[in-house]
C-alpha cells in the first residue's frame, strides 16, 4: 500500500515538474540568447552608465510605475520579513533613523539621538507635528506602542528587532529613551528596521488584517489599492511632513518574467524596473531614454565547506585548513564575476561586502593552481575526492555552482551538483550536525541592517550551527566567537573596528568557505524620472521622486 | 436526465473526499517548512517555533487534516500562511483573472480549430489539407513562452500597439488570448480532422450519399455533427487545463491568476492555499466532465443516461 501511494505521488510530482520546467525553460533560452559579453573589466563601481545622447522624452502621466520581480508577502510592516516586502512598505512606514546610500545612519522621524556612556540608553528627540495616515499624532508614546506590540506577539518579525531591549521610556511628548539589556553595537543599525505604525491601527483586534488593506504610517505614500500578486498602488501623502514626492501615485507592479519587465520599461508602461538581470543589460544599454544604475549589492556569495563532513573512508577533508585554502586558491573569482554575472560583480576582499560598516580589506586569494595543488598534496588529498554541493535550482545559481565545479576539478575535487528548490534546501541546511547531509552549500547572505555582526554571526559563529543559525561549515573558532561576542558589547567605535578587523582576518585565513564575490544590483529607469534616492545595496527610495511630464 | 445530473453530482462528494486526503498528504510530504520560509533567514529557532505554533503546524497530521475538513464543511478554507488573506477571498480574486484569460482563449480557438479540421477532412489530400495541417502542427509546436515573448517584442515594444502585460483593458487580453488559444486551436484542428475522416467512412454517410442527398447536407447534418463527440471530449479536457491556470501565460503577461498563485504558494509551502487551489481544480475537472457527458446526449440523443 505504501509503495502504491508513493508511486501515485511520484506520478503527480512528475506532472507538476513538467509544468514547472516549461516555465523555467523561458529563462534558459533567454540565457543562451545573450551569451556573456566580452567586457574586459568588472563593472563594479557605483555608477550611472553614461549615454552619448540624452533623451528629451517626457512621461505621459504623473503616475510612477515600478516593476518588481515578486510581491510583498504582507503589508503589515511588523510581519513581513523579506527585502521586497520592506521595499514596498518603506514607502508608507518610516523609522526613527534610516540609511543614506553610503551606509551612514541619518535622522528620519527622530531629529537627533544620543547614547549614554555605558552604552545602555539611547535617547531620541523626535520631530514634531507629524501625523499618521489615519490622522493620529506621532509622538514618543507611539514609539512605545510599537515596542508593546512586539512584546505581545511572538510571531511578528518585529520581535527580533526588540529582543535585546530592556524597556522604552516616554520622557516627554517628543523625547523617548530606549534601554538595552546590555550594550549592543548593532542597535543603531537595527533601529532602522523598527517601523512606526499608528497606535490606533495596532490596537485593533485584527490589526494585521487592517494593515493589509490600509496604511497607517507617516510615510510619503498612502496605500490606495492592492491585488495580491498583481500590484500595490499608493497615492501621495498630501500632508507629508517634509519634502515629499511630486508624483500623484506610486504603483509597484509584480512582473516575474525578466523579459517582460524589460519590455515594460521599453514601452514606458513601467518607469522603473528592478532588478535588471545581468544578462539583459546589453539590450537596453543603447536606449537613450533609459538610465541604468549599477550599485554594489550587499549580497555576499560563498560556498560553505562542512568541516565535520567525513568521506566514506572516515577522513574529513574540509577539517584541514590546507584543503579549504586550496579550494580558494583554485577558484578564480575575477572569472566568476565575468562568466556568471557578466562582469556585474566584484571579487571578494573580505568575508562580507565592502559597503557594510566595519569592513576590513583582506589580501585576495588570487588563482594560483600550483599553490592549490601543493596544499592538497601536503594535506594528503593529491588525488582529490568527490563532494556534493547543495544549490538553489534557479538558472543563475546553478550557473554559479557549475562554475565552482569546473574550478575545483583543477585540483581533482569532483563536485556533484544537487540543485533543488530553495524551500527544500532551507530544510536540508537547517538540520543539526548529527543529521546534516550538507557537504557544500552554494549560497549568499546579506544583512538587512548592513552591520558587521549581522553579516557574520548567523553564518560563522560557533553557537550558530543549524538549526540555531546557518553555520553549515560547522566551523567553530573560539577566538573568532569571542571577538564577535566582545565587539557586540563595545561602545567605542575604534575598538569595535579593531575587533571586527581581527575577526575578518581570522575567517579569511581559516577559509570556512570558498569566497566567491559580491554581485551588483542593477536598476533601470526612464530618463524622465527625477529625485530617486538609494539605500545601501542599490535599494531604491521614492521619497522625493518625480516625473517630467 | 435531471436525475442523472443529480446522481453524478452526489457521486462527486466521496470523490472530493478522497482527493482531499491525497492532496493533503501530498503537500505535507513535500520537503520544506513554511514557518522557516516565512520567518526568513535571520529568524531565531524561537521565532520559527512561534510561527509553527500559530499556524497549528505542530499538531499531528491527522489532527491538522480533521481540523481542515471541519472548517471546510463550514465553508472556511483557512487563511493563507503567506499573506494571511482568507484562502476563499484569495482564490476568488485570482479566479477573476484566470476566467478572463480562459474566455479570451476560447472565444476564437475552438471555432477556428474545428473549422480548419473539417475543411482539411473534406479537402483531404489537397494542398488545403496540407496547408491546414502544417498550420496546426506549427501551432502545436510553438512553445507558449516563445509565442508570448515574440508577441510582446513585436506588438508592444516595436509597434507599440498592445500593452505588454496586465489586464487593464480589452487590448491587454489580445496577446494572452493568442498564447492561450493557439494550442487549443491546433489540437482541435487535428482531432476534428481525424474524427471527421472517420465519420465520413461510416455506413450511414454512404447511405446518405446513395440516397442522393446534397453533399452539403451529408457533410454537415450527418458527418460533422457525429464527429463532434470526440471533439467535445478533447475540448472539455483542454478547458479543464486552462481553468487550473496557465502559469506560463500568467507569468509572461504579469497576470495574477490561479496558476501563478499555485506556483507561488508551493514555493512558500503555503499549505491552505495549495490545498484550496487543488481542491478547486479537481472540482472544476469533475464538473467539466459532467458537462461534457451531458453534451454527448445533446449531440447524439441515442446516448442514454442510466
Amino acid at each position: 500500500m505504501k509503495k502504491l501511494v508513493s508511486l501515485l505521488l511520484a506520478g503527480a510530482m512528475m506532472l507538476s515538474f513538467a509544468a514547472c520546467s516549461s516555465n523555467k525553460q523561458s529563462e534558459g533560452s533567454q540565457e543562451s540568447a545573450n551569451t556573456p559579453s566580452t567586457s574586459t573589466e568588472n563593472k563594479t563601481e557605483n555608477k550611472t552608465e553614461n549615454k552619448t545622447e540624452t533623451s528629451t522624452a517626457k512621461s505621459a502621466d504623473n503616475d510612477l510605475v515600478v516593476a518588481l520581480q515578486a510581491d510583498a508577502t504582507h503589508l503589515d510592516p511588523h510581519r513581513s520579513s523579506n527585502g521586497i516586502s520592506n521595499q514596498i512598505t518603506n514607502e508608507m512606514y518610516e523609522t526613527l533613523l534610516t540609511f543614506d546610500e553610503n551606509t551612514n545612519v541619518v535622522p528620519l522621524l527622530a531629529k537627533e539621538w544620543s547614547v549614554s556612556e555605558d552604552g545602555l540608553s539611547y535617547t531620541f528627540i523626535l520631530n514634531e507635528g507629524i501625523k499618521f495616515h489615519d490622522g493620529e499624532d506621532f509622538n514618543a508614546a507611539s514609539v512605545r506602542a510599537v515596542y508593546e506590540r512586539g512584546l505581545a506577539d511572538d510571531s511578528l518579525t518585529l520581535k527580533r528587532t526588540i529582543s535585546a531591549w530592556e524597556d522604552v521610556i516616554v520622557e516627554s511628548d517628543y523625547v523617548v529613551t530606549i534601554k538595552l539589556k546590555e550594550p549592543n553595537n548593532t542597535f543603531i543599525n537595527k533601529i532602522t528596521q523598527f517601523r512606526i505604525v499608528s497606535p490606533k491601527a495596532m490596537a485593533m483586534e485584527d490589526a494585521s488584517d487592517y494593515l493589509a488593506k490600509h496604511s497607517a504610517g507617516t510615510g510619503p505614500f498612502i496605500l490606495s489599492e492592492r491585488v495580491d500578486g498583481g500590484y500595490t498602488k499608493m497615492v501621495r501623502n498630501e500632508n507629508y511632513w517634509q519634502e515629499g514626492p511630486s508624483v500623484d501615485s506610486l504603483t509597484f507592479q509584480v512582473v516575474p518574467e525578466d523579459a517582460a519587465r524589460l519590455a515594460m520599461l521599453q514601452t514606458g508602461e513601467a518607469d522603473v524596473i528592478t532588478p535588471v538581470p545581468v544578462t539583459d543589460v546589453s539590450l537596453i544599454e543603447n536606449d537613450p531614454s533609459i538610465v541604468i544604475d549599477v550599485a554594489p549589492a550587499t549580497t555576499y556569495r560563498y560556498v560553505t565547506l562542512n568541516t565535520q563532513w567525513a568521506l566514506p573512508d572516515g577522513r574529513k577533508p574540509f577539517s584541514d585548513v590546507r584543503v579549504r585554502q586550496a579550494c580558494n586558491y583554485a577558484f578564480d573569482s575575477e572569472a566568476y564575476a565575468k562568466v556568471v554575472f557578466n562582469g556585474y560583480a566584484k571579487a571578494p576582499t573580505s568575508i562580507f561586502s565592502d559597503s557594510i560598516l566595519y569592513y576590513s580589506e583582506q589580501t585576495p586569494y588570487t588563482k594560483d593552481l600550483d599553490k592549490a595543488k601543493e596544499l592538497m598534496k601536503e594535506a594528503g588529498y593529491e588525488d582529490g575526492f568527490t563532494v556534493e554541493i547543495i544549490v538553489d535550482n534557479t538558472t543563475i545559481e546553478q550557473k554559479g555552482a557549475t562554475f565552482v565545479q569546473q574550478q575545483l576539478a583543477d585540483i581533482n575535487i569532483d563536485v556533484v551538483l544537487l540543485p533543488n528548490e530553495s524551500t527544500a534546501n532551507a530544510e536540508k541546511t537547517s538540520a543539526p550536525l548529527e543529521d546534516t547531509t550538507v557537504q557544500m552549500w552554494y549560497v549568499n547572505w546579506s544583512s538587512g541592517s548592513y552591520e558587521a555582526d549581522g553579516s557574520m554571526r548567523n553564518i560563522l559563529h560557533g553557537d550558530k550551527f543549524p538549526p540555531n543559525g546557518y553555520n553549515t561549515a560547522f566551523w567553530n573558532n573560539e577566538e573568532f566567537n569571542q571577538l564577535l561576542d566582545d565587539a557586540l558589547k563595545m561602545v567605542d567605535s575604534k575598538e569595535i573596528a579593531e575587533a571586527y578587523a581581527k575577526a575578518q582576518a581570522i575567517a579569511w585565513e581559516e577559509c570556512p568557505w570558498i569566497f566567491l564575490g559580491n554581485d551588483n544590483t542593477i536598476n533601470a529607469y526612464k530618463s524622465y524620472v527625477t529625485g530617486l534616492q538609494y539605500k545601501p545595496g542599490g535599494v531604491m527610495v521614492f521619497r522625493t521622486v518625480g516625473l517630467e511630464h | 436526465m435531471g436525475r442523472y445530473i443529480v446522481k453524478r453530482l452526489l457521486q462527486t462528494i466521496p470523490l472530493m473526499l478522497v482527493i482531499s486526503i491525497f492532496v493533503f498528504m501530498f503537500i505535507h510530504l513535500l520537503p520544506g517548512d513554511p514557518a522557516r520560509t516565512l520567518a526568513g533567514v535571520e529568524a531565531t529557532p524561537e521565532e520559527v517555533e512561534a510561527i509553527r505554533e500559530e499556524f497549528g503546524l505542530n499538531d499531528p497530521l491527522i489532527v491538522q487534516y480533521i481540523d481542515y475538513m471541519k472548517d471546510l464543511f463550514r465553508g472556511d478554507m483557512g487563511r493563507s500562511l503567506k499573506s494571511n488573506i482568507p484562502v476563499t477571498e484569495l482564490i476568488l480574486s485570482r479566479f477573476k483573472f484566470t476566467i478572463q484569460l480562459v474566455f479570451a482563449g476560447l472565444i476564437w480557438a475552438p471555432v477556428v480549430g474545428i473549422f480548419i479540421g473539417v475543411i482539411c477532412a473534406i479537402k483531404r489530400g489537397t494542398w488545403i489539407d496540407l496547408g491546414g495541417m502544417l498550420f496546426a502542427i506549427t501551432g502545436l509546436s510553438a512553445p507558449g513562452f516563445w509565442l508570448g515573448l515574440m508577441g510582446i517584442q513585436i506588438f508592444s515594444v516595436n509597434l507599440g500597439w498592445l500593452p505588454s502585460g496586465g489586464l487593464d483593458s480589452w487590448k491587454s487580453l489580445i496577446l494572452p488570448s493568442i498564447v492561450m488559444g493557439t494550442g487549443i486551436m491546433a489540437t482541435l484542428a487535428r482531432y476534428s480532422r481525424s474524427s471527421m475522416l472517420e465519420t465520413l467512412r461510416e455506413d450511414y454517410v454512404r447511405t446518405a450519399r446513395a440516397k442522393g442527398q446534397k453533399e452539403s447536407i451529408v457533410m454537415f447534418r450527418h458527418a460533422f455533427k457525429n464527429s463532434l463527440i470526440q471533439v467535445v471530449t478533447i475540448l472539455g479536457l483542454q478547458i479543464g487545463g486552462l481553468l487550473s491556470g496557465s502559469v506560463i501565460t500568467e507569468t509572461i503577461f504579469s497576470i495574477p491568476g490561479m496558476g501563478r498563485l499555485l506556483v507561488d504558494s508551493i514555493a512558500y509551502r503555503d499549505y491552505p492555499t495549495i490545498q484550496g487551489l487543488l481542491m478547486i481544480f479537481a472540482l472544476q475537472y469533475v464538473l467539466i466532465n459532467l458537462i461534457v457527458d451531458v453534451l454527448y446526449g445533446v449531440i447524439n440523443p441515442k446516448i442514454r443516461y442510466d
